[in-house]
């Protein structure tokens, strides 16, 4: 068992001119265009897909927000992770078709691997840093990671839908960005922070800040390979793909 | 007093302050609901409603205290049901959409002695479906 807390913390650094990044902090690295606040402390998943992190307030400075819609994602690393992925969200940025085909991108640490505990079975799920209702982005690999059915499903996704509704409905833009945390060279991510900030309100209608988990209620997860077990009495998976799948 | 509410699958209702979700659709309803009586809110909801107002809004920050008989109130923060003595009939809209929340409906209805008399769905402008429940005792 992991201790009740633990400490972490990053700051990361987007070099544009050399088209690489640093990671600074000494346990945990994510890719960004800014630097990013410290996060002091992450209390053990507890049975919430989310807590809210720095009081609820996103990391924005002013000059951050913009009605001027555009997205922005982070080159892989020299481990093919993904880094932070950031959008100026408006109606002009939402899909107007269904989403397509993701099957081809094989995000770091993934297995095809099932549980009959698992909602749908499948444990990970090619998880959209910033979801496909946001910005339209399909197969976009350095917008994919492998998340748990629950990240994806309980974790993001009503946050997701509560952005998409705000400016569908008002037509308004958000400050959006979503950061994988990865513990050193682990292949899968321990979590996400997601930020978001309403523009033309400042923030009245939709501001948040939440680190979300990348854990599945009854099955352990080994974050350095992507393998996982039954938490139980760790039986092997079911079925399992294996990382080239 | 009619009391009017949006709820998620969950019954969560606002997170940190924040509506869930609206839908121009709902709003419209909502008014049309509340058409030959008023309809109070607080403060905080009237720019939902501004474009359809024609004098029949009352807003106030205590408006759950001050509906009389007959009239509807629309809320988005709860922290408990009104006077049952006070409280005739209650209207939930449904989304179909689950969201973040740390405030929730505070009552089971159907476990304190309402009964949901009708439920009917309809598509919203932001969601493929919403449902209205209607409750009395």
């Amino acid at each position: 068992m992991r201790a009740l807390k633990r400490m972490v913390s990053y700051v990361v650094v987007f070099c544009l001119a050399a088209g690489a990044y640093y990671f600074l902090g000494p346990e945990l690295g994510g890719g960004g265009t800014q630097p990013s606040y410290s996060l002091e402390e992450i209390p053990e998943y507890s049975g919430s897909p989310y807590v809210v992190i720095n009081n609820n307030v996103p990391d924005f400075s002013q000059e951050d927000l913009t009605t001027e819609a555009y997205e922005s994602y982070s080159p892989l690393d020299a481990l093919g992770r993904c880094g932070t992925a950031e959008a100026s969200i408006g109606v002009e940025l939402m899909p107007t078709e269904e989403r397509g085909s993701i099957g081809q991108v094989q995000p770091t640490g993934w297995h095809t691997v099932t549980y009959d505990c698992v909602d749908g079975r499948y444990l990970y799920n090619r998880c959209h840093l910033i979801g496909y209702q946001l910005t339209g982005e399909n197969a976009n690999e350095e917008n994919l990671i492998t998340g748990t059915r629950y990240l994806n499903v309980d974790g993001m996704l009503p946050f997701e839908n509560m952005v998409a509704d705000y400016i569908t409905e008002t037509e308004n833009h958000v400050l959006y960005r979503v950061t994988p945390i990865f513990e050193g060279e682990n292949l899968v991510a321990s979590g996400v922070v997601m930020e978001a900030q309403s523009v033309e309100d400042s923030g009245e209608g939709i501001s948040f800040a939440v680190y979300v988990y990348n854990v599945q209620p009854g099955v352990e997860i080994d974050y350095a390979t992507g393998e996982s077990w039954l938490a139980e009495d760790g039986t092997a998976a079911q079925t399992d793909g294996a990382a080239a799948a | 007093m009619i009391l009017i509410a949006c709820v998620d699958p969950d019954n969560g209702m606002s997170f940190y302050g924040r509506r869930q979700s609206r839908d121009r659709e709902v709003i419209r309803r909502i008014f049309e609901d509340a058409s030959g009586s008023r309809l109070w809110m607080a403060d905080s909801s009237y720019p939902l409603f501004s474009g359809l107002d024609d004098g029949r809004i009352q807003t106030a920050e205590d408006f759950l205290c001050r509906a009389g008989a007959g009239e509807h109130c629309f809320a988005e923060q709860l922290e408990k049901l009104p006077d049952p003595a006070r409280l005739e009939c209650v209207v939930l809209y449904r989304w179909d959409k689950r969201y973040p929340a740390d405030s929730r409906f505070p009552a089971d209805l159907e476990a304190r002695g309402w009964r949901r008399i009708r439920t009917e769905a309809f598509p919203g402008y932001s969601h493929k479906t919403i449902e209205k429940e209607i409750y009395i005792r």
